[in-house]
């Protein structure tokens, strides 16, 4: 199960947003709320990722310079 | 004889046939196009493969071309070289890299090999300016979706046709494309990529009065600090295949977009692939762009470009360009409320995927404002975000609108 259809399942009504009886806004606003939703939640995993990243990257140099640093002394 | 005159001067019989002197506005259509090419260059690389595309598509008996208004007209018609629509060259293209999507595909992974991501590595949060600046994607779809009914598109039909139009704000012609391709849009796929790829092109001309119009001077004069740091060739290469893993598992129909442009990135920066990354930042790049460009251009035909709809497509593709312009400026505007450290609102508009020209953009609008004030690389973050961002928004109407239509 994708995270639209678990997003999507706990506020509309599936069934009803794909009667072709639901009106056509209906259907625009759910498109519109959850696409927007779905971004930025997109968006801040990937944000999530370079920061970790950068974390894990800034951790490792670090520990290579203490143990040159230590090699030397 | 009058047959044998008939067969010798068929195709200027096709012109006194029905409305086929539509074709006539065609060639001027196409000659604007390559006119806008040559003369302004605008998307010249698209624009003028499009516009001759149009007119040899429009062409009577033409053995170019897909479709084609006369197979559409009388008998007599009918029966000319029916070698022709079906088995032209334009037909064999159109099936091979447009109906089956894979056109933009390849055009996302040039893409990924042109892009580099280390602006956005250097400035994270910039990412989310490229969320918010697809405002207007969503908010053009919803205005389209309400206007189809008045041109007699109602049902699923519409949210098909609203889905790509809404998409052209993302300032991202091959998403667009996918989107359109997708739905097997091929009646708007003319339009729709005219829209897209020339509004593109006229991002400097579009997003400075809607910027002016949403910033004041002393906001456009805000100065943000850039700190200079060694980004890590490990965090180059994990980055593509991480973002791929994420929006493949969050967003499965972004997949090939996502895929195909970080398979372009991890070739580029993954330091041993010299050869194969120039060879998709410019063969690949140009081969597709001129098949993509005269294949689109053979999809306007008269008959189906000309009408109300058409219009409506180009309207709306401009109303999306400015509200996804001002999406992410008032997106700056509304965290500044919050933030003690000012963001310069001029960097949101540089959101949208246009890459680097909406960077440009904005830098040139900032040294107006103040020549000492430098705003490049915060707005280049920006517009990185955005290529994502565009890609992101594009999987995901597709995964929610395919939803909806999916049952019925």
């Amino acid at each position: 199960m994708t995270l639209n259809s678990v997003v999507l399942a706990s506020i509309f009504s599936i069934e009803n947003l794909q009667d072709p009886n639901t009106e056509l806004w209906v259907k625009g606003l759910f498109v519109v709320i959850i696409g927007l939703i779905g971004v930025f939640l997109v968006l801040f995993l990937f944000f999530l990722t370079i920061v970790l990243m950068q974390k894990i990257s800034e951790a490792v140099i670090g520990r290579k310079t203490k143990k040159a640093q230590k090699s030397q002394v | 004889m009058l047959e044998v005159l008939k067969e010798i001067f068929n195709g200027i019989v096709f012109f006194g046939q029905g409305d086929n002197w539509k074709a006539l506005i065609m060639y001027v259509i196409g000659g604007v196009l390559i006119y806008l090419a040559i003369k302004k260059e605008y998307e010249p690389a698209l624009l003028l493969p499009i516009g001759f595309g149009a007119i040899l598509v429009n062409l009577p008996w033409s053995v170019a071309g897909i479709p084609t208004a006369y197979q559409l007209i009388d008998n007599v018609f009918q029966m000319g070289p029916d070698k022709t629509a079906a088995s032209g060259f334009l037909k064999v293209l159109f099936d091979a890299g447009i109906a089956n999507e894979l056109f933009p595909i390849l055009i996302f992974v040039a893409i990924g090999a042109m892009i580099d991501f280390t602006p956005l590595f250097k400035n994270p949060y910039m990412i989310f300016f490229g969320a918010a600046a697809q405002f207007g994607i969503f908010a053009t779809f919803f205005v389209t979706l309400m206007l189809l009914p008045l041109f007699g598109i109602v049902g699923f039909d519409a949210l098909k046709l609203a889905s790509a139009v809404g998409i052209i704000g993302a300032a991202d012609g091959p998403t667009t494309l996918f989107v359109a391709s997708h739905y097997k849009l091929i009646t708007y796929l003319g339009p729709i990529s005219v829209a897209a790829y020339s509004y593109m092109s006229l991002v400097p001309i579009i997003q400075p009065p809607v910027i002016r119009l949403l910033t004041s001077k002393k906001e456009r004069m805000i100065r943000m600090d850039y700190h200079e740091e060694p980004v890590s060739k490990t965090i180059k290469i994990l980055f593509p295949i991480l973002v791929t893993v994420i929006a493949g598992i969050l967003v499965p129909m972004s997949v090939p977009l996502v895929g195909s442009l970080m398979f372009g990135n991890l070739i580029r920066e993954c330091g041993v692939l010299e050869n194969l990354s120039q060879t998709a930042q410019h063969e690949l790049a140009n081969i597709i762009t001129l098949l993509l460009g005269i294949t689109i251009g053979a999809t306007m035909t008269a008959s189906e470009f000309i009408n109300p709809v058409t219009g409506m497509i180009l309207l709306l593709g401009l109303f999306a360009f400015v509200f996804d312009t001002a999406g992410g400026v008032l997106f700056a505007k509304f965290l500044n409320i919050f933030l003690k450290r000012k963001i310069n609102p001029m960097i949101g508009a540089a959101g949208i995927s246009a890459f680097p020209m909406s960077a440009r953009v904005v830098q040139k609008m900032a040294k107006k404002e103040d020549p000492t004030n430098f705003v490049l690389m915060q707005a280049i973050s920006a517009n990185a975000a955005g290529q994502l961002g565009s890609i992101v928004a594009g999987g995901l109407v597709i995964a929610l609108v395919d939803l909806l239509v999916k049952v019925n």
